[in-house]
Order: C-alpha cells, then structure tokens, then sequence
C-alpha cells in the first residue's frame, strides 16, 4: 500500500553522522598538517597552540623552492633546493618502476601461464618483501662500494627496481589470472608466435591492472627513504630524504616547510589513488577478492 | 667463380653459426625467458647480498676496519651468542612483534567496523569512502612529521586532553620512556588502517547478494547474518590482509625514526632502528648481519607454527567454497 | 473449490517511468502450480520479488491466506524463495545449508538433527550431507535448495527460473522432480518462467505477463486452444502460430476472408455466425497452428490455397514446412505433419486450413473466436 520504498531511511541518517563524526577525527592530523604550512614561523609551536591561523602565508611553499641557503649549510656539496630534489627523485621513480613493471610483468606472465618455479619461485619473489630493508642495504652498501656504484643514478634505480619487484610480480599475476588461456591459445593459433600473443593480446587486456600496479609501485618507491639515505650519500636525493634534512641549525626543524612539502608531495598520489581505489584492493590481496 | 664458392661458404657458415643460436634460443622454454629480468635482480639484490651477510655474521668485520672484507677473521658463532645475551637486541625483537600484533589488530577492527558502516548506501557515501582512505595515500616520513607535530608538549593533542580534564596537560609524549610508543602505535595505525578498510569494504560489496537475499527469507536478521555468512566467506581475504600488514609493520622505521629516533634511549626502538643505529652509527655490520638472520629464523618459526595451519584451513575452505 | 491462498489486488508497481507491474488481479488457489510466463521485461520476476517481499508494491495488495502481508518482511511471511542460481551459502556444507533456517531460530541441536534428516530424505541428498559447497553438481545444487526451503515450513514455495542454466536432459528430468515433489509436498508453488514448454509441462495454470499486464490466467489446454489475444496466441506453442492478415469479404452470399492478394480463400459462413456482428471487422488476422494446417503435395486442385515451398525440415516424427503464399512473399506459412512424401524446394502445393481450430483476431489484439 505504501509508495515507493524513499531512497534513504532513517537509519541511513545515523550512519551518516556517525560517519561525519569519525572522519572528521580521522583527518584531524591531515587538516594540522595544512593548517602548519599555512602558519607563519612563529605560530609551529606556540602554546596554546595555534588552532586556526590567522595570518595565513604561503612563504613556506615559496622558501621551499628556493631553499639554497639553509640547504646549504647543512649539506657537503651540491647543495639542492626542493625542486631539483624532486626532478632528481622523479627520475629515479619513474625509471624503476617502469623497469619493475616491465619485468615483473613478464615474470608474472611466465608464472601465471606456465606456472615456472612451481610453488618455491613465486613465494620466494614474494620472501624478499619480507626483509627489513637494513638487512639487506648493509652487505648492499659493501657490494656496492666494491663496484663502486654507490652515488650513482643506475645503483639507486636498480635497488628501488629490486625492492618492489615482488609487488609488482605478485599483483600482475593476478590481473593476469583473470584473462583467460583461451584467448592466447587463439592468438597462438592464428599464427602469432608466444611472444605476441603475450604483447597483442594478454597486455591490452591488463591495461588496467598495469596502471594500477604502476601507480602502487611509484608510491613505494617514492616513499623508500632508507634506501636513498643509505646509498646516496647526500648528494642524490629524493624528496624523503630531503625532507628529513629540512634541518637548520638557526630554527631547529622546519617545520613549516615540512608540513609545505609533504602537502605539496601528497598532492598527485592523493588524485591518482582515488581514481583506482577498487583495483588497489584487489592487488593489495593478490587476488584473494574475487570481482 | 672462386669468389661465389667462397661467398657461398661463407653464408653456408654463417646459416650454420645462427642456427646454432636460434637452437639454443629455442631450447630454452619461452616461459624461462621471460623471467630472466627477474631473476637477475633477485641474483642481483638478493642472492648476492644475502651470501654477503651470510659470511658477515661469521667473521668480525666492521667498514672502519680498513682491510677489505674477504680478509676479515673468523669468529664462528661468536656475534650469535653476543646478540642472544645482547638485552637491547632481544627487546628490541618482542617490542617490534608486540607492535606488529597491536598494530594490525587495531588496523583490522577499524578497518571492519567502518567498512560494516559504510557498506550501505548512504547519502555522500563516496565522498566519505575517499576521505576516510586518505591517510593511506600519504608518505610514511610525512605521517611521521605530522605525528611528530601533535604530539608535541605544546601541541593539539595536549590541548585536546587540557579541555577534557579541565586543566593545562603539557606531557611531552616522545620523551617520556612509557608513553613513547603510543604515538608511533596511532602513527602506524592511522597510516595503514584505511588498507584495511579498503579490503573489507570491497570483500564486504563482493559478496553474492542472492545468498544474504536467502538468508534474509530463511529468517536471518542482520547480526545473524553477518557472523554466520559474511565473515565466514571473508575470512580468505582477512587472513591475506593480515600476513601482508604484519609483514610490513615489522618493518616499521620511517614513523619510529621521525618520533623518537628509537629513544629516549632505546626504549621505542624497533628491530628496524636498532639494525640501522647499530649497523650504520656504530658499523658493526658483521653484528648486524647476524642479528638479520636471527630476526629470519624466528620470523619463519612463527610462520610455520602460527600462519601455516590458517593458511592450510584458508585453502580447504577454498576448495569447498568455489563453485569452480 | 479450494480455497483462495493467495491473491493479488490490483498490484501495482513503477521504477521510476516504468511500469514493471500494471494492476494485477490474480487469485491463486491452495496445492496450486502456478507458472508465471512470459518474455524477459514482463514482469514476473518483478511480481515474484513483492509476492516474497524484496520489492515494496507502488499500490496494490498482496494478501496470503486473508492477510494482508504488504507490508510484512520476508521472513515473517509465511514463504520459501528459490534463487535462479539456488544461493547455497558457500562456506557451508549440505547439512548446514539444510540447517540454517532452522539454527537461525536457535532450535535445539537434536531437534534440528532430526528435522535435516528428514528433509534430506525428502529430496534425497541424505548421502551427501557432509559434502562441501564446491562440489555439488547442479541437480544436487538444486534439491538442496529445495529442502533448505522446506525446512523453513513455508506454505507457498516461489521459484526463480531455477531450470535456467540447467542443460536440456537434466532439464526434463529435474522438472519431473518438481513436479512430483510439488504434488508430495502438497504445497502452493509459484513458478517463474520464460520457457512456454516448460511453464506447459509444469503448471496448473499458466499467467502469462507481457509488459507488466496479465494476458490471460488459464490451464495449459485451455491456453493453447483458447488464447485470448495475439500475444498469448503466438507466445505459447512450438511451432508458434502463424498469421495471416485477410480481408472479410462478402461474396456470393458466403463470407470470404481472403489474403491481400487473393491467393488464399475460405469460408468462413458458418464460423463467422456465431459472432457478433459488430465485432467484424474489414480486416481480420486469421491464426491457425501449423499442426492444424494439412498440405495437399500434388498441387492444388482449387484457385485458393496454392502456395510454394521454402523450406523443408525434417523432425523425424514430424515435418516441417515452411510455404508461401502464392504472389504473397510475405505472407509466410509453417506447417506441421506428419512424414511422408517430401517436397522440393519451390514445389507448388496446396494447403488448407481446418475450419473448427481458426481463430479470428481482431488488428487490435483482440481475439475472437476458436
């Protein structure tokens, strides 16, 4: 007898609120955070502190990109500012995390079709995520100094590529799984050799789960501060890296700057992230969830 | 005609030489080709490194030392039994289990709860979702340095806690040797918790409508449904989640490191900080390299006794739960 | 007369701009079979869903043994729902499917052990209680389903085109199984489908739905023989009814319904009497089934009925053929007989129409007589 059932029932309301009350905790230290790199200097650690500012500024943004000065007189030489610390850091990304892809989407490929290594090889890929990363960048650094690689660009890239390999060959292999045989196998037969029924027909198909996994992949990578701190010897930084030498011996930690920067570093990954928010879940359990 | 017989041998020579090649390229499986990069890197950052380590943790071997490595002395099981009695390492190593147990509990629970709330529609639903996933998208030194902020003697958290209790709180959490790890706990826990609610949320809106319909018209209300068919058919999907967050929590470094540097003293330290501390501030890489592979044994202890069994019932389950 | 189990008072129900379900009054007896039949978009999975209360009726009531359950929840009516693809719960095994509705009351263990025998003797799965979701084939799938249902104690059974993905053989069989359960259990069964033989072989009565409104309500004879629109008329029967677009005419004093071009005539005096004079119209659809339709291979011997062969199909049993009209492409004719002396393609034949199994039917849907 009633009309139709309304879109939203009372009960619908409540979780609202409740919902409304629990993000607004949630993103609390997100909000200080803004909040701290629109403060001017002397409001970072005033008492009582400083809830909403009222003279706002932007000159934490501006001194981070011409920040020579204070850069200057706590590192050795090649002093950055933070611009080239993310050029650098951006080059060094990109070039592992497409080499990751790349190879771990072949591996991925072999694991998934042929099932190489049967169970040991896979597990293994995965057991080097299990590693602190110190373990392993100790006799690193020793490898390293002996073949002298270790300010360079290529040592930096191969160990970010390294570190995320198991990701990257874990969930390829589950956007690969759903792709059924068959279409391969029709390739095959109409003539392709094994390699281009992998390049023509298995990739275009994992389009997605490829951007997915890279965008994953430049995260990590983006984030590996030890890595960079223990192989670079201060001269080829990343944005982690130098963050953590936002340091002056006249103001103590900068922290304006720092709140500026990590706004400013969060800012592509937060736009990129929301657009593949379900795929992430999926390759976050490997294909546990089924679609 | 000289010349044409000798070209002729010599293309004859050639076909015979690239064939060869071609043989062995065909040989080997196109399946092991393809993950040749791969293996190379894990030759490379893993094999390589980790027979390095192997033979670090038997000799006495520091960078200061100034001979190069292969010459360094053979101590036996010497940094062995120097870490067991070692008071710091070994508390290092439960505090950094009992962290990664807390943590991904905390992480688990929340994750569920606001998954179980946000698995009907309401309204801005979407909006929300993304909003509450935020924190996961940030760098874990820009979630420190927030943290870090906070918790200042001077900062919002205090504050909050002054209004509460009607009276000044100026408590400086990242020094007091209690307390110190609460906030790299919260640190830890607000990072990665949005993970988990991503995981159940997308296992929760997975979930076969027509059974909960079912269950629904066989007189099922709505707790009863959820521990008796959406757990159950979660459970696959939590256990995954949970290996991987207690993977990477036991690794913790960036957050400890930004809040307290492992101190005051060593009382926050996590197994990640004190290999960094001892081996890279003190140099003792031979220490260090043994106190990783002592960190991997008990590491897959647990495992086998811990993780197999459930993983073992995650896979019977699976057999009786797909349709496939 | 049994009693009324079920009724539908003008049912009413709208998404939006469309009206998946247009004012259905339906009265459903006691022990019945009822099949819900129709095209996909009809309507019937729409009305299935308010009959079991997962949709909310816009208007209209829905009344169950004298009560009004509009407004009740699933579970307080007194129904059992069968899913098209069963919904079994995957983490359980037979025995606890069987169970749950039973658990979910909290009945005790012994109570409830008992009962899932019984039931599991009643459907026959009593040898694979113990057996594990994954592994069940789809007629197990489907008896499970069943008795998970029967536990519960509904007395109105709805089904979801549960045959649906189901191939042919285990189809037929399943359906016998169906049937004789349904007649066992003695209870109301409400059945949604789209396949017309099956909804015949099942039903008590068949609704047939098109476009949210009820067609006609009958017994399978009656709606084969009696259908009351074009619709029905060309839904049900393989092969399905032909048409014939002709004009009435009066010639000689006999009224003729010719086709368009003549190359098709009858009689139809005596038929036409017993209608109503105005309901006559110029034009009038003839229908006949192809089993009523009798071929004369050697050629006409009259002017009407001349028609050329397009196609043959051996059935074994029977033929089929499928003939035009003469000059009426168009105008394409089946014809079902018995095997005999087959026609070549083109071969000119003669067919005729027997008089008592016509049905004139109105252009606008209406449908006259037999």
């Amino acid at each position: 007898m009633n009309g139709n059932a309304k879109k939203y029932e009372r009960g619908d309301y409540i979780r609202l609120i409740v919902v409304i009350l629990i993000t607004i905790i949630m993103l609390f230290p997100i909000y200080w955070m803004v909040m701290t790199a629109l403060k001017p200097m002397d409001e970072w650690l005033k008492y009582p502190p400083v809830w909403f500012s009222l003279k706002p500024t932007l000159n934490n943004f501006k001194s981070l990109m011409g920040f020579a000065d204070a850069a200057r007189s706590v590192m050795k030489e090649g002093a950055t500012n933070a611009s080239w610390a993310f050029l650098k850091g951006f080059y060094i990304c990109t070039s592992a995390t497409i080499l990751s892809i790349v190879s771990g989407t072949l591996a991925a490929y072999s694991i998934s079709r042929y099932r190489i290594g049967g169970n040991f090889l896979p597990l293994f890929i995965l057991s080097a995520r299990m590693f602190p990363p110190i373990a392993v960048a100790l006799p690193l650094i020793v490898m390293y100094s002996t073949i002298n690689a270790v300010d360079t660009y290529w040592g930096l890239i191969v160990a970010y590529t390294g570190f995320t390999l198991p990701f990257s060959v874990w969930m390829m292999k589950s956007f690969i799984d759903e792709v059924p045989r068959e279409l391969e196998e029709a390739g095959i037969m109409e003539g392709m050799s094994n390699f281009q029924a992998f390049r023509k027909v298995t990739i275009p198909l994992v389009k997605t789960g490829i951007m997915v996994t890279t965008l994953f992949i430049f995260i990590l990578n983006w984030s590996e501060f030890i890595i960079a701190l223990t192989l670079s010897c201060m001269k080829l930084e990343t944005v982690p890296v130098f963050l953590a030498t936002l340091f002056s011996s006249t103001a103590g930690w900068l922290y304006g700057p720092q709140a500026a920067l990590g706004v400013l570093a969060v800012i592509p990954v937060i736009i990129f992230g929301y657009m593949i928010q379900e795929d992430l879940a999926r390759g976050f359990t490997f294909g546990a969830l089924k679609r | 005609m000289n010349s044409a017989e000798v070209l002729t041998s010599k293309l004859v020579k050639a076909d015979t030489e690239r064939s060869l090649l071609r043989k062995l390229i065909d040989k080997i499986p196109f399946a092991v080709w393809l993950i040749v990069p791969v293996e190379c890197f894990l030759l490379f950052l893993l094999i390589v490194p980790s027979s390095i380590s192997i033979w670090l943790s038997f000799v006495d071997w520091q960078p200061t030392y100034g001979i190069p490595i292969y010459k360094a002395t053979f101590v036996g099981f010497e940094n062995f039994i120097d870490l067991f009695a070692d008071k710091r390492f070994t508390m290092a190593l439960l505090r950094t289990f009992l962290i990664t147990g807390v943590a991904v509990s905390a992480e688990l629970l929340i994750g569920l709860g606001l998954a179980v709330l946000c698995d009907k529609e309401f309204p801005m639903r979407k909006f929300f979702v993304l909003c509450l996933l935020m924190p996961m998208m940030l760098i874990p030194l820009v979630v420190g340095n927030n943290f870090f902020l906070l918790f200042q003697t001077t900062g919002p958290i205090n504050d909050i806690i002054g209004i509460i209790i009607g009276h000044d709180f100026r408590f400086n959490w990242l020094s007091s040797p209690d307390y110190a790890m609460l906030p790299i706990l919260l640190a830890e826990i607000w990072h990665w918790y949005p993970l988990m609610f991503l995981i159940m949320l997308s296992g929760l809106r997975a979930l076969p409508p027509n059974q909960l319909r079912a269950a629904e018209v066989l007189g099922s209300g709505r707790l009863q449904t959820f521990f008796r068919i959406k757990i159950p058919q979660l459970v696959p999907v939590i256990l995954i989640a949970i290996v991987i967050r207690c993977m990477e929590v036991f690794k913790m470094f960036d957050e400890v490191f930004i809040l307290t540097k492992g101190g005051p003293g060593n009382v926050t330290e996590t197994i990640s900080v004190w290999m960094y501390k001892t081996g890279l501030k003190d140099f003792r890489f031979s220490y260090v390299s043994a106190g990783a592979w002592i960190i991997l044994i008990v590491c897959v202890i647990i495992f086998t006794l811990l993780l197999k069994p459930l993983l073992y019932k995650v896979e019977k389950f699976e057999e009786g739960g797909s349709a496939s | 007369m049994s009693k009324v189990k079920l009724k539908l008072e003008h049912l009413t129900k709208v998404f939006g701009d469309l009206i998946a379900v247009n004012d259905l009054c339906v009265d459903i007896f006691d022990n019945e079979f009822v099949c819900i039949l129709g095209p996909s978009g009809c309507g019937k999975t729409t009305t299935l869903n308010m009959f079991a209360g997962l949709e909310r009726p816009t208007s209209g009531n829905i009344i169950l043994d004298d009560k009004v359950i509009n407004k009740l929840p699933p579970q307080k009516r007194d129904i059992g729902l069968i899913f098209q693809d069963y919904a079994l719960f995957e983490n359980m095994n037979v025995y606890e499917n069987l169970a749950f509705s039973m658990r979910v009351k909290r009945r005790p263990r012994r109570e409830v052990d008992s009962k899932v025998r019984e039931v599991a003797q009643a459907v026959e799965v009593s040898h694979i209680l113990k057996k594990k979701y994954g592994s069940l084939n789809p007629g197990e799938m489907q008896r499970v389903a069943i008795g998970r249902t029967m536990i519960s104690g509904p007395s109105v059974f709805l089904l979801d085109e549960p045959l649906d993905n189901l191939d042919a053989d285990m189809r037929v069989t399943m359906r016998a199984e169906l049937k004789r359960l349904q007649k066992d259990l003695g209870k109301t069964m409400i059945y949604v489908t789209h396949d017309q033989e099956e909804a015949m072989s099942l039903a008590d009565r068949i609704m047939v739905m098109e476009s949210g409104l009820l067609q006609q309500m009958d017994s399978p004879q009656e709606i084969y023989n009696h259908p009351v629109n074009k619709f029905v008329a060309g839904f049900i029967g393989t092969p399905p009814m032909n048409f014939i677009t002709c004009k009435l005419e009066s010639v000689n004093g006999k009224l003729m319904l010719n086709s368009l071009k003549g190359a098709f005539s009858m009689d139809v005096s005596e038929v036409v009497r017993r209608l109503d004079e105005g309901k006559l119209q110029n034009e009038i659809i003839v229908g006949i089934r192809p089993e009523n339709v009798s071929v004369n291979i050697d050629g006409s011997q009259s002017e009407k009925g001349k028609a050329i062969v397009l196609r043959v199909e051996p059935l074994g049993p029977e033929l089929v053929i499928e003939v035009a009209l003469e000059g009426e492409s168009d105008n394409v004719i089946r014809v079902l007989t018995e095997p005999g002396r087959i026609p070549g393609t083109g071969a000119e034949i003669e067919i005729i129409f027997r008089q008592d199994k016509i049905h004139l039917i109105d252009p606008m849907r209406e449908k006259v007589l037999i």
